[in-house]
């Protein structure tokens, strides 16, 4: 009996867990059923232009591209292919990701790799060459695969923007070359991108390599951190935070940038402005040019669709569809620039320029170099 | 008669295996056995091959022997610095929950909990909107003119500590408070009564014998901290690199798959030494014997008194709760224009954030909508969840009651505990990215990784239940007639059904936050809350900004739904 | 001298001592002599300085050391469950103190061996104290107290947790060791045989007061009120009014009984309670005696040390307790005539 009477109390001392076990069970539930509810939303799902589901592109791009709803929209309605943008990370993260799955590729089309990745995306073989029609129009110095597995989509240019107002307030002389920046009375009024996270960062290290070469440009950064140089970790840190010129108004008159920044600021100025706020510097490498590639990638089962989205790049409505989107300039000649990037963000006249090979076979070494220079 | 001799001895050795073939037990062993072998053995040999070719052959590219002296370096240097910063805040804190009754101290002993389960993105959040350039303290900071330009609170050692303090600090008032409370409190006042003042009385005589626990609790926080990954990786920036994180860029931005290897195999060694290290501390920690103290905790009676547990509440509520709030209050404010929008936005209260989750756009980060990544994770939690129980459920039952061979099998089966969940990533890209495994773009992928990160975690928690019901108590059952059926029934199906339901949202929770094996393998077309918050935090812009603001609190509120359920079942 | 003067403290709203005032001289083992929760362990904790009292003083040889920290009071504390340190050994427990006072190693080892030799635990030095037996601990404890030559010993319940047969023995030795160091001591018990064993003087406290204090004889000779003899055990204690002044005697449900008025006035037709003791009567197995006797049944008969005793069930079904030292047969009818009884009046 007494054995008995302590099973059951034990027994019974369980069962109300059970009630627990009963109403935990139904919070989760709850829980799965009510999120389930919420995002099986249908509005926000894009409705489908073609019910036909082999007709879908998967495009692999890093997380700046950008392209107008309507110029795509058009795009798809023609065609009848669904376009399926992958934004992937930056453009290294997304190269490195195409490279490791090469064999069973994740999308059918790669865009973003610049020059200063071409050489290793094309080392790995992730591309399918194609002469797409469209690259007659296509200046020669843009197109640095002669095999065609990495056609070009739009360049520009990584310059130093200065503060126009800034400058002449104090009437300090503006720095002409890059050994101005190391003079005294500059100090501090320099903000760059940290390269090993920013694209434009690593372009601007790419000018110093190019102007002193691999073996003097650790002395110029020493110089650089020596006249309290101000790094950032992202572009957008840089220019609208330490930027004296951008809405932030921040202490630097002086940012590595785009050459096309001084253009958005004349089209977004509010109220209009007739004369622009900013300007590019542009001395002996001082500016680093960039190409942006796309390619198919190799085992894509939709090669026909791919070489139609490649074409669509390359094509006029795209390409001209680029600056304001992406902030870039088209290769395509005959492509419309708008007035105030003619205007306002010159072509540089003596850009850096470092072949691709180069860079791909000294990156990670460049990087480390200035890593141990420069921080912490 | 030799060969009788031989066969004789043959089988005798074979008896466990013949034993277990009898009554199916290997059969239960399959599946799991199975399991572990293909998705982390496999890709480990993957990994081990390339860093020994790296090692020996190929050499390690860009990547020198003294970067990873550097790395390795300060992966040690952060993690003892967090660890002592750790114990320095987390002793006072356990000294005021042992001896002291205040108000609210229920509440907030199971709150203290919560920082522990949160995903490392959702603290980086946190952390972000409390510290960074547009964080709160910033903002009051400007409000107040006291600095024109943000503070740069982040992006430093100082982050990294603060954040680990945070994380880790439970675990030291848990192990630490509950020894205290134990501590006999005539020992501390016998040895004033023989001239010791207050502070001497501490040293020899609390301090001893608090050691096993407060040893245990190091220990365990210092695995933590040298296996942290998201934290370093989003609040300490570029400039700061661990074990972990050095294999992240190497993987996927320096491109170097020999250094990143090497650099697994060093993790993998240290971070098993370490387990092993933190196990025994535990064991013996919870055999010190301590006495239990008849005294109960009681109110604060002098001035100071009041005055100093005033001051120690007030710091670990600061610590806890701000960077909870503040991504929650973030998400719900704008408080400047969005940056690149060129029209002026009205600061103050908003739910547009919420909102934007709901819409797709191109210009954001992603093509899903983010609540399409709400959708993923939870989809991607539940199988998980399920892997887990039916991969954890047969080896729990089979470790309860173990046999030779399961006990040699057992550590096979939990070493994923001591892996990263980088390093897991990493293999699983290597081997599965390329036929005849390409599984790489098979929606079960992600699963299966997170339930291997989630499987020793599930066989802890069940293997105890499940041993369950002691014996005498079925031999009393079996003697008053009930069968075997009814007897399981009654009383192990609901201790087990509890159990399986703890287990159940472990699963659930550890996949909802998981992050590090993610942001290698997760398929770009489907990505999960995690690795969207991260996503949103490198971009900052007023919407992006937001938005990772308010996907942080949704997961935040999820992760404590799921914990709830935990604690709920293991409290009854 | 230790002196405590009107020391009142409470706990969390309830008062627990109320105006307590107490002395202790040099040379004198003071007993404090309660029921469990009548606050004798907080009553020492405050003349300890472990905790502070909400009003009044305790003072030193004159001085107030109301506010000087335990650690500076130069007393010993032995604790009721010992509190010896479980990560020291017997040798280590009993330096503690000494270490505290920076004596120079050698001195430290003399005292050591001394302390332990005066407990009767020579060698014990390099023992765990989780070996030790319960009495052992007990031994360590006292000597670790008093290695450091405290001026003021305290202990708190120290036999509590032991067997009868040790509590016998330890009794002897720990009145040995007090008397023999001519320093003021307070013992706190709950157990009436082990104050009475130990104590010079001893303070009955109940309800947060002192009701009397007095050497054990005083007490048992004259207790103070009705509570104190019953706490006491002294005996059978019954309601009555007083019959007659000269000679006293007593007029209960159970007879009249001549009574002495040493602890209250006697006045005539007043209330009260007669205390019979059960020692020191005479039996009638006759039954002849009708005058001051209890005539009854014997319920049960125990041999209790040298004697028996004996419950005794009047014709009223009142049961009373008397010693004998002869035993009886239960069931037997006989006389009991008690010894002169002590009147306590209300």
């Amino acid at each position: 009996m007494h054995s008995y009477a302590f099973f059951r109390g034990f027994v019974r001392a369980r069962r109300a867990g059970v009630k627990t076990v009963a109403r935990a069970t139904g919070l989760l539930v709850l829980l799965l059923f009510i999120v389930g509810c919420l995002t099986l939303n249908p509005q926000t799902k894009r409705t489908p232009l073609n019910t036909q589901t082999n007709r879908t592109l998967a495009v692999m791009t890093h997380d700046s591209f950008a392209v107008s709803e309507s110029v795509l929209n058009a795009f798809e309605q023609s065609t009848g292919i669904q376009v399926d943008v992958l934004k992937s990370g930056d453009a290294g993260v997304a190269l490195n990701k195409a490279i490791l799955t090469k064999q069973a590729p994740l999308a059918d089309v790669l865009y973003g790799v610049d020059n200063t990745f071409l050489t290793r995306a094309l080392q790995e073989n992730i591309y399918e060459p194609y002469n797409s029609p469209a690259l007659a129009s296509i200046p020669s110095e843009y197109r640095l695969d002669p095999q065609n597995r990495a056609l070009p989509v739009d360049y520009g240019y990584v310059c130093i923007n200065y503060d126009i107002a800034w400058f002449s307030a104090r009437s300090l002389a503006v720095p002409q070359t890059l050994e101005d920046l190391v003079h005294p009375e500059y100090k501090g009024l320099l903000a760059v991108e940290n390269p090993m996270t920013s694209s434009p960062g690593f372009a601007f290290l790419l000018s110093t390599v190019t102007h002193f070469g691999p073996n003097g440009f650790v002395d110029y950064w020493k110089s650089l951190k020596a006249n309290q140089v101000a790094i950032a970790d992202g572009w957008e840190t840089a220019y609208y935070t330490d930027f004296s010129g951008a809405s932030g108004k921040g202490p630097q008159p002086l940012v590595v940038s785009y050459s096309t920044s001084p253009a958005y600021e004349m089209i977004y100025a509010d109220p209009p402005r007739s004369d622009p706020p900013t300007a590019s510097l542009d001395g002996p490498d001082t500016c680093f040019r960039q190409i942006e590639f796309v390619g198919i990638l190799a085992g894509t089962p939709n090669r026909a669709l791919a070489e139609k989205f490649v074409d669509f790049m390359l094509d006029s409505s795209f390409q001209e569809d680029i600056p304001l989107q992406m902030g870039m300039f088209p290769v395509k000649t005959q492509a419309k620039v708008p007035e105030a990037f003619v205007q306002y963000a010159p072509i540089p006249s003596r850009p850096a320029i470092l072949a691709p090979e180069e860079i791909t076979a000294h990156r990670e070494e460049w990087l480390n170099l200035w890593k141990e220079t420069m921080l912490p | 008669m030799e060969r009788d001799d031989v066969a004789v001895a043959g089988m005798e050795i074979l008896r466990p295996l013949r034993n277990s073939f009898r009554d199916g037990r290997t059969l239960l062993w399959i599946l799991p056995a199975a399991f572990v072998a293909v998705f982390f053995y496999i890709p480990l040999a993957a990994i081990l091959r390339m860093g020994a070719d790296a090692a020996l052959r190929a050499g390690l590219g860009a990547f020198s022997a003294h970067s990873i002296l550097n790395v390795v370096g300060f992966t040690f240097f952060q993690a003892i610095l967090s660890t002592l910063l750790t114990v320095a805040v987390g002793l006072p804190g356990a000294y005021v929950f042992a001896r002291y009754k205040f108000p609210f101290k229920r509440l907030l002993r199971a709150l203290w909990i919560v920082p522990f389960i949160l995903p490392t993105v959702v603290v980086a959040a946190g952390f972000e909107s409390l510290l960074g350039p547009n964080g709160w303290v910033n903002l009051a900071l400007r409000g107040a003119g006291l600095a024109a330009q943000p503070f740069p609170f982040l992006h430093s050692l100082g982050a990294i500590l603060l954040a680990h303090v945070f994380y880790n600090t439970s675990i030291v008032l848990r192990l630490v408070g509950s020894a205290w409370e134990r501590l006999d409190p005539n020992l501390p006042d016998a040895a004033r009564m023989l001239g010791a003042n207050p502070w001497r009385a501490f040293r020899r005589v609390t301090l001893p014998l608090l050691m096993p626990s407060l040893l245990a609790a190091a220990a365990l926080v210092f695995l933590f901290d040298f296996t942290s990954f998201g934290v370093i990786l989003i609040l300490g920036g570029p400039a700061f690199s661990t074990l972990e994180v050095e294999i992240y860029i190497q993987a996927l931005q320096a491109f170097n798959l020999p250094a990143a290897s090497l650099l697994s195999l060093l993790q993998i060694g240290t971070t098993l030494i370490l387990v092993v290290i933190s196990s025994r501390l535990s064991e013996r920690a919870e055999a010190a014997t301590l006495r239990v103290g008849f005294r109960t905790a009681r109110k604060p009676r002098s001035a100071a008194e009041r005055f100093s547990v005033a001051v120690v509440l007030s710091v670990l509520a600061a610590l806890f709760f701000l960077p909870l709030i503040s991504p929650i209050a973030s998400s719900l404010v704008r408080t400047e224009p969005a940056r690149g929008e060129r029209t002026a936005v009205q600061a103050g209260f908003t739910l547009a954030y919420y909102q934007e989750l709901f819409v797709n756009r191109k210009q954001s980060a992603f093509f899903a909508t983010p609540i399409e990544t709400a959708r993923n994770s939870l989809l991607v939690a539940t199988a998980t969840m399920l892997i887990a129980l039916a991969l954890g459920i047969p080896a729990s039952i089979l470790l309860s009651r173990p046999r030779r061979l399961d006990r040699l099998v057992e550590p096979f089966l939990l070493l994923p505990l001591g892996t990263s969940a980088v390093t897991l990533g990493l293999g699983m890209l290597l081997v599965f990215s390329r036929p005849p495994l390409a599984l790489i773009r098979s929606p079960l992928l992600l699963p299966i990784a997170h339930s291997l990160v989630a499987l020793p975690f599930v066989v802890r928690g069940l293997k105890p239940a499940l041993a369950g019901i002691p014996a005498r108590l079925r031999q009393a059952a079996a003697t008053l007639g009930a069968s075997p059926l009814r007897v399981w029934r009654e009383v192990d199906f609901p201790i087990a059904a509890r159990a399986v339901l703890s287990a159940a949202a472990f699963a659930f929770a550890i996949s909802l936050g998981e992050f590090g094996a993610t942001t290698i393998i997760v398929r770009p077309e489907f990505p999960t809350m995690p690795v969207a918050i991260y996503s949103f935090l490198s971009q900052p812009g007023g919407l992006n900004y937001g938005q990772a603001m308010a996907m942080a609190t949704l997961l935040m509120l999820l992760c404590v739904a799921a914990v709830t359920v935990i604690e709920r079942t293991r409290e009854s | 001298m230790l002196e405590l003067r009107d020391i009142w403290k409470s706990y969390e709203g309830k008062p627990l001592l109320e105006g307590v005032s107490l002395r202790v001289e040099g040379g004198e083992t003071v007993c404090l002599l309660g029921p469990s929760g009548s606050g004798k362990s907080t009553l020492l904790r405050i003349a300890a300085g472990l905790e502070a009292p909400d009003r009044g003083q305790v003072l030193w040889n004159g001085r107030e050391i109301t506010r000087t920290p335990a650690h500076r009071r130069g007393f010993g504390l032995m604790f009721q469950d010992y509190a010896l340190f479980p990560h020291l050994n017997v040798a280590e427990n009993v330096a503690f103190g000494l270490r505290m006072q920076s004596l120079p190693e050698r001195e430290v080892h003399a005292a050591v061996r001394d302390a332990l030799a005066r407990v009767n635990l020579g060698g014990y030095e390099r023992r765990r104290v989780a070996e030790l037996s319960g009495g052992e601990q007990q031994r360590v404890a006292l000597a670790r107290a008093l290695a450091p030559r405290p001026s003021l010993i305290m202990l708190d319940e120290p036999l509590g947790a032991l067997d009868r047969a040790l509590r016998e023995e330890l009794i002897g030795e720990i009145r040995r060791v007090l008397h023999s160091m001519q320093i003021p001591s307070v013992y706190v018990t709950h157990d009436q045989e082990e104050a009475f064993a130990v104590a010079t003087r001893v303070a009955v406290l109940h309800a947060g007061r002192i009701l009397q204090t007095g050497s054990p004889e005083d007490l048992i000779a004259r207790p103070g009120s009705i509570w104190i003899a019953r706490f006491l055990g002294l005996g059978n204690i019954l309601p009555g009014r007083v019959r007659r002044i000269h000679p006293l005697r007593i007029a209960t449900s159970l007879g009249e009984f001549p009574a002495d008025d040493t602890v209250s006035p006697s006045v005539k037709e007043s209330e009260g309670w007669i205390l019979l003791r059960p020692g020191g009567g005479a039996f009638d197995r006759q039954r002849k005696v009708t005058t001051n006797g209890i005539r009854g049944v014997v319920r049960e008969c125990v041999r209790r040390g040298d004697g028996y005793r004996i419950l005794l069930e009047s014709a009223a079904r009142q049961e009373v307790v008397c010693s004998s030292p002869e035993p009886f047969r239960e069931g037997e009818e006989l006389v009991w005539i008690p010894a002169k009884g002590v009147w306590i009046g209300m």
